[in-house]
């Protein structure tokens, strides 16, 4: 026990993961509170039909995207095509693009007045009929071809990091192509295909922005309605409990379901897969394949938003644009310094003493599966009481009114980042330092390097290529993040998406298309880094 | 479907060429049931690519390949998949997400009878009972082994082998090499082992095949090469050769340890003369033999380098021998040369 | 390290932001959006030099803010786009009392609380949008009537979820009762042409496009629509303010309140009075197409081409009162 207790750094990765469970307590704590009549009425009527909608979103969402996904990461690992060099990289860029722009263009472009409505018309000779697109399908298409890229990226890796040695055995043993990939290249990438499935699940449960334009009535949407609209937030936090439950009970499931098998590559030599070149139809299928996700999931949208832009320019707005690029892009500058921070401690911890940091860790990483708005409320309660505590401790004794110090400054909002998206940056640094042998610690504790030289000499100097791309990761996501910023944020201080979401819900879609353009923009800069980051490896 | 077994290999004429230049030219090579034919060579001679032209992963550019009595390559085609190979790696590839009996059974239908087939292969390898285990649980060699009965159950016409002992450790490499031989000896399979270790070819190949830069320099059995090498590079694979360049004299190679014969008197060439150790000994009576001043020597194990002034020359000449005979040399510094265990070859 | 010192020296630059500056402000937490508010800021600012600190979010989620926030929040002004929330704040307390004048006489009683705790700043109607070509003038009654089977199929209205349908439908229930109410939702959503979808602007589209012939929205929308560039797109459409015997037309306002822990609350009073001056009223009805709470202002054309409409008499403090009423009777007759 001693021994555990000198661990000064499992300590300090428990107390670090204390704090960000803390807001996740609250959400659960309201859980155990009895339920009352609302919670009732809830149940009575609209909750089958929330969990219902729910299921069927990422349902679909989860189909559409593993087909987009593991195509064309199937199509660019296995084979040579034209363009395919282009197309390798474009097919990432979706993940620039905050999904409910997708919900804004979409919407319009198909909305009455909309110009593929009115192209429609002109070749078809209708009458001006427009698509519905405010519905459960419109939600399904944009997380579609706004999510694939997560499955795309990590099943792409799988299967170029894949032993040559397994497809050719297969293809000894008699099997053909369509079998070598059922039986056996989709079986050793189950590992990166839970683990994209996983990430598009919850960012469609978490999402906002989507739900809330489209008019979706998702559990999460009920979530909000019990907690804002209802004033009851007893259920909300049963809900919010509900949500979290299933999602660590899937998470466990699946564990299970793999059982005593391995899917880590064993091979010592990584035996390369030699691509095969492709040619007529074949390529031809090919290069659709990869180029319609792209068409839908970038080009369409970047264009659209552009062509916006060009009629809203001359107009002067009344807000003062440079700084609300600037103060978005600090937040989600600190915000991802302080995820990786946390995640280098905590991920560090774990490797001094797994057995006693890992669960900590684990159930802080849950914080990526709670809906901004539950996260951020569950942020205030305790930091609204700490404030409180204070300001009545130095009225008592000092005579002074500190007023909200806590709450109404930056720290509530980049703690309920750090709450959110500490997963992220977890998984990032995780996968770099697994790199790292233990050797190396070993050798290095001999030489006399305390465990904090260790962490900062070697394993942030070998690992940086993963903690960048989890700095990157977390930068994108907070750029992009509504919900928990409304709430929390301090006065004055806007960030571009909620500005282009206020401007969209009031129809301003033109002047919406600036700042949404800027965080796009914004956002291509960590994704141009982060494949450059894949391509050495 | 399977081809009709009969066990043999047969390759005619094989060319291959890739874009950086590397080629096979004009390969023939023939292996018989129960052989286990040794293709030696350094890395990029071509001795993977040949296995891999064998296996159909890639196709070549002129030749034939006859697997058994039908051709798969050549004037007619057959795929990998029909060709009715097994194949070990180097990175011995078990599927990591399926226990031993599902990569065993792996070619097979799941039915009552291939279960036993399966349990079968595992007794024959020295697996039995390790039907549920996972590879990640076993060892190297034991990982090897079930590559081999996967290999096997998809009933092989030849067996093709890729370095497949270079991951297993030195203590117990060999137990695990003999074993694998020798169940594919009993099968009557025939084998194309390919390495780069010759420690590997001369103890456990029928025949050695010796590639370089994609063409066959030597062939024989293991003696065969070490006694009677037809090229300097198998030489200095095969076995310890004591190196010297010379020039010849009138159809005479002069060295310190005596005159060599060679069969052009015309012309005064150089020569690479390459003696292994076993040239010399201590004659049985001091009439015979050349009289040695030991300059220095150097203990290296089995072997003794010797150094020793060259007549010839005028510098200092170091050469190998047995230890045991060094022990003798010392006290009678007589040294007998047998001429049979020295190779000339024109020097390059 | 140097990134460890930068997020100290960060955090602690943040902590320290809000410690207040010497010069006068007030902090308004509005719920109608930064890009709408903020001509009336820039006016207020001119001319009495007060700064303004604003955060803007859905009413519900200010509610909640304040409410989290406790004794110490530094809200002074609660801005919102509809009665409901307004009642829900001072039904918790939120509120403090202003007895102004200025206040008391520009605004109306029906407009405000009771008990002047909140005053409405701004009105709408939710009238009824429908096409020239498929409805004709008989079929426009009040709002009850829009429940008759002659509308099957032929409805469209946003989603429950919106607070202008809920307070609608609190006044319903304020008019009629709550039995006769949950019959007319009932029967209002056998009447949709297609689920809830989108807001209300989308609800005029769909009836121009043809997806259904007659939509409930809020007045401004149209008049907006109306107004802009594309009003060729709308020129089939009619506007009908509904009334009848009973019920006259559903107005709803935007109003605000003083928060009982204000800070700078004769800076928030000011704010709020500032509000109901003619210059900021002209600016709610020309710039956001709404009426002014106080009579006789100009108001824009397209406006005053509506012409007059019979209110009902039903206080606006009604709303919030039967607001969770409303809810939970759209959510048992299945109004998505």
């Amino acid at each position: 026990m001693i021994s555990y207790l000198k661990n000064g750094w499992a300590l300090l990765s428990i107390f670090l993961s204390l704090i960000v469970i803390m807001p996740i307590l609250t959400v659960i704590f309201f859980f155990i509170i009895p339920g009352d009549t609302t919670w009732i009425h809830l149940r009575e009527t609209v909750l089958t039909s929330y969990v219902f909608n729910s299921i069927i979103l990422i349902l679909f969402v989860s189909i559409g995207t593993v087909l987009i996904g593991a195509i064309n990461a199937w199509l660019v690992a296995m084979y040579i095509f034209p363009y395919k060099k282009y197309l390798e990289w474009l097919l990432f860029m979706p993940l620039a693009i905050p999904s409910y722009a997708l919900a804004y263009v979409y919407a319009d472009l198909l909305g009455y007045g909309g110009f593929i409505t009115n192209i429609s018309s002109f070749i078809f000779d209708d009458n001006l009929k427009s698509i519905n697109f405010y519905s459960i399908y419109g939600g399904i298409f944009v997380f579609v071809f706004s999510l694939y890229p997560y499955v795309y990226l990590l099943m792409r890796q799988a299967f170029i990091s894949q032993s040559a040695s397994y497809t050719e055995i297969a293809k000894i043993s008699g099997l053909n192509p369509l079998k070598i990939i059922y039986k056996v290249s989709l079986p050793l990438s189950r590992p990166a295909l839970v683990g994209g499935v996983s990430l598009v699940v919850m960012e469609t449960l978490a999402d906002y922005g989507v739900s809330d334009y489209l008019g979706i009535n998702t559990f999460t949407k009920g979530i909000y309605k019990a907690w804002f609209n209802l004033g009851d937030i007893t259920s909300a936090g049963k809900l919010s409990a509900i949500l979290l439950i299933t999602i660590a009970f899937i998470i466990t499931f699946e564990r299970k379901l793999r059982g005593k098998a391995q899917y880590n590559n064993e091979v010592r030599s990584n035996k390369h897969l030699k691509m095969k070149t492709l040619y007529g139809t074949y390529a031809v299928i090919a290069i659709m394949a990869c180029f319609i996700p792209v068409f839908f999931g970038f080009i369409i949208p970047l264009a659209t938003i552009i062509f916006w832009s060009f009629s809203s320019i001359d107009i002067i707005y009344s807000y003062d644009f440079i700084s609300l690029a600037f103060s978005s892009f600090g937040l989600a500058l600190s915000a991802s310094l302080l995820c990786v921070m946390f995640a280098l401690i905590i991920v560090f911890g774990m490797r001094t003493n797994s057995k006693l940091v890992s669960p900590f860790a684990r159930v802080a990483s849950l914080g990526y599966s709670i809906p901004g708005a539950v996260a951020a409320i569950g942020i205030l309660i305790p930091l609204a009481w700490l404030d409180n505590t204070i300001n009545n401790i130095s009225l008592k004794y000092l005579n002074y009114s500190t007023g909200l110090i806590i709450t109404g400054s930056w720290c509530a909002l980049l703690f309920a980042y750090l709450v959110r998206f500490l997963a992220l940056s977890m998984q990032s640094v995780e996968n770099s330092f697994i790199k790292i042998s233990k050797s190396i610690d070993y050798a290095a504790k001999i030489l006399g390097k305390s465990n904090r030289k260790i962490l900062t000499n070697i394993h942030m100097k070998i690992g940086w290529g993963g903690i960048s791309l989890g700095l990157l990761i977390v930068f994108v996501d907070v750029l992009k993040e509504l919900p928990a910023t409304m709430i929390l944020r301090p006065f004055g201080l806007s960030t571009l998406a909620i500005k282009a979401h206020e401007l969209a819900i009031d129809e301003r879609l033109n002047d919406a298309a600036i700042p949404l353009l800027a965080i796009i923009l914004v956002c291509l800069i960590p994704l141009y880094f982060l494949i450059k980051v894949i391509r050495q490896e | 479907m399977h081809m009709e077994t009969n066990n043999t290999l047969k390759i005619t004429d094989l060319s291959h060429s890739y874009k950086n230049g590397n080629s096979i030219n004009n390969f023939n090579l023939e292996v018989g049931p129960s052989e286990v034919v040794c293709i030696l060579g350094p890395s990029g001679c071509g001795k993977t690519t040949l296995l891999r032209l064998i296996a159909g992963f890639e196709d070549p550019t002129a030749g034939q390949i006859e697997v058994g009595n039908n051709i798969v390559f050549g004037k007619n085609y057959i795929p990998t998949e029909k060709r009715s190979i097994g194949m070990l790696f180097q990175d011995i590839a078990l599927f990591p997400h399926l226990s031993v009996k599902n990569n065993v059974g792996f070619s097979l239908s799941n039915n009552k009878f291939n279960e036993k087939v399966i349990n079968n292969l595992l007794k024959k390898v020295g697996l039995e009972g390790f039907s549920n285990r996972f590879g990640s649980s076993m060892s190297g060699g034991e990982q090897q082994r079930v590559a081999l009965a996967r290999a096997l159950a998809n009933n092989p016409n030849i067996m093709l082998l890729d370095e497949p002992f270079g991951s297993l450790d030195a203590w117990s490499k060999y137990d695990i090499a003999y074993d694998i031989i020798n169940i594919l000896k009993e099968s009557k399979t025939p084998t194309i082992m390919v390495t780069h270790d010759p420690q590997e070819a001369m103890k456990l190949a029928d025949r050695i095949v010796v590639m370089l830069e994609g063409k066959i320099i030597d062939q024989g059995s293991p003696i065969n090469l070490y006694q009677n090498p037809k090229h300097s590079f198998s030489a200095r694979l095969m076995g310890h050769v004591s190196c010297y360049i010379y020039r010849s004299n009138n159809g005479f190679i002069n060295t310190p340890f005596g005159s060599i014969k060679i069969n052009d008197s015309t012309v005064n060439n150089d020569y690479e003369i390459l003696i292994r150790p076993d040239a010399f000994t201590i004659p049985k009576n001091n009439n015979q033999g050349i009289d040695i001043e030991i300059l220095r020597f150097k203990y290296r194990g089995q072997l003794t380098e010797i150094e020793i002034n060259d007549n010839i020359k005028g510098n200092n000449v170091k050469f190998l021998i047995y230890s045991n005979v060094f022990e003798e040399l010392r006290m009678k510094n007589k040294l007998l040369f047998n001429k049979d265990w020295a190779f000339v070859f024109p020097n390059k | 390290m140097m990134k460890k010192n930068n997020i100290l020296l960060l955090l602690i630059f943040s902590i320290l932001i809000p410690i207040d500056a010497w010069s006068e402000e007030v902090n308004l937490y509005s719920a109608r959006k930064e890009h709408l508010i903020k001509p009336l800021i820039e006016l207020f600012e001119k001319e009495t030099g007060i700064t303004v600190n604003l955060v803007t979010a859905k009413a519900a989620q200010l509610h909640e803010r304040i409410l989290r926030e406790g004794n110490n929040s530094p809200a002074d002004v609660l801005l919102t786009t509809d009665a409901g929330n307004l009642w829900k704040a001072s039904n918790v307390n939120f509120f403090q009392k202003i007895n102004s004048n200025i206040l008391l006489e520009k605004i109306n009683q029906k407009y405000r609380d009771p008990q002047n705790r909140w005053f409405g700043l701004s009105l709408r109607a939710r009238v009824i949008v429908y096409s020239l070509d498929r409805v004709s003038p008989n079929e426009l009654k009040g709002y009850i009537y829009l429940a008759d089977p002659r509308f099957k199929k032929r409805l469209l209205i946003r989603s429950s979820s919106n607070i202008y349908n809920q307070s609608l439908i609190a006044h319903m229930i304020a008019k009629y009762g709550e039995k006769t109410t949950e019959k007319w939702a009932k029967n209002l959503v056998n009447n949709f042409a297609r689920d809830p979808a989108g807001g209300d602007r989308d609800q005029i589209k769909a009836v121009a496009a043809g997806d259904g012939d007659i939509a409930i929205v809020n007045s401004y929308y149209i008049v907006k629509m109306l107004d802009s560039d594309k009003k060729d797109l709308f020129k089939n459409l009619g506007i009908y303010f509904p009334s009848d015997k009973d019920m006259g037309v559903h107005v709803n306002i935007s109003g605000a309140g003083l928060l009982k822990n204000a800070p700078n609350s004769i800076n928030g009073a000011r704010l709020i009075e500032f509000l109901v001056s003619d210059k900021a009223q002209r600016l709610y009805a020309f710039t956001n197409y709404e009426y002014p709470v106080v009579k006789n202002i100009e108001v824009s054309k397209n406006l005053k081409y509506l012409g007059n409409f019979k209110e009902d008499t039903i206080d606006t403090s009604e709303y919030g009162r039967l607001a969770n009423k409303a809810i939970k009777l759209a959510d048992r007759v299945g109004w998505k």
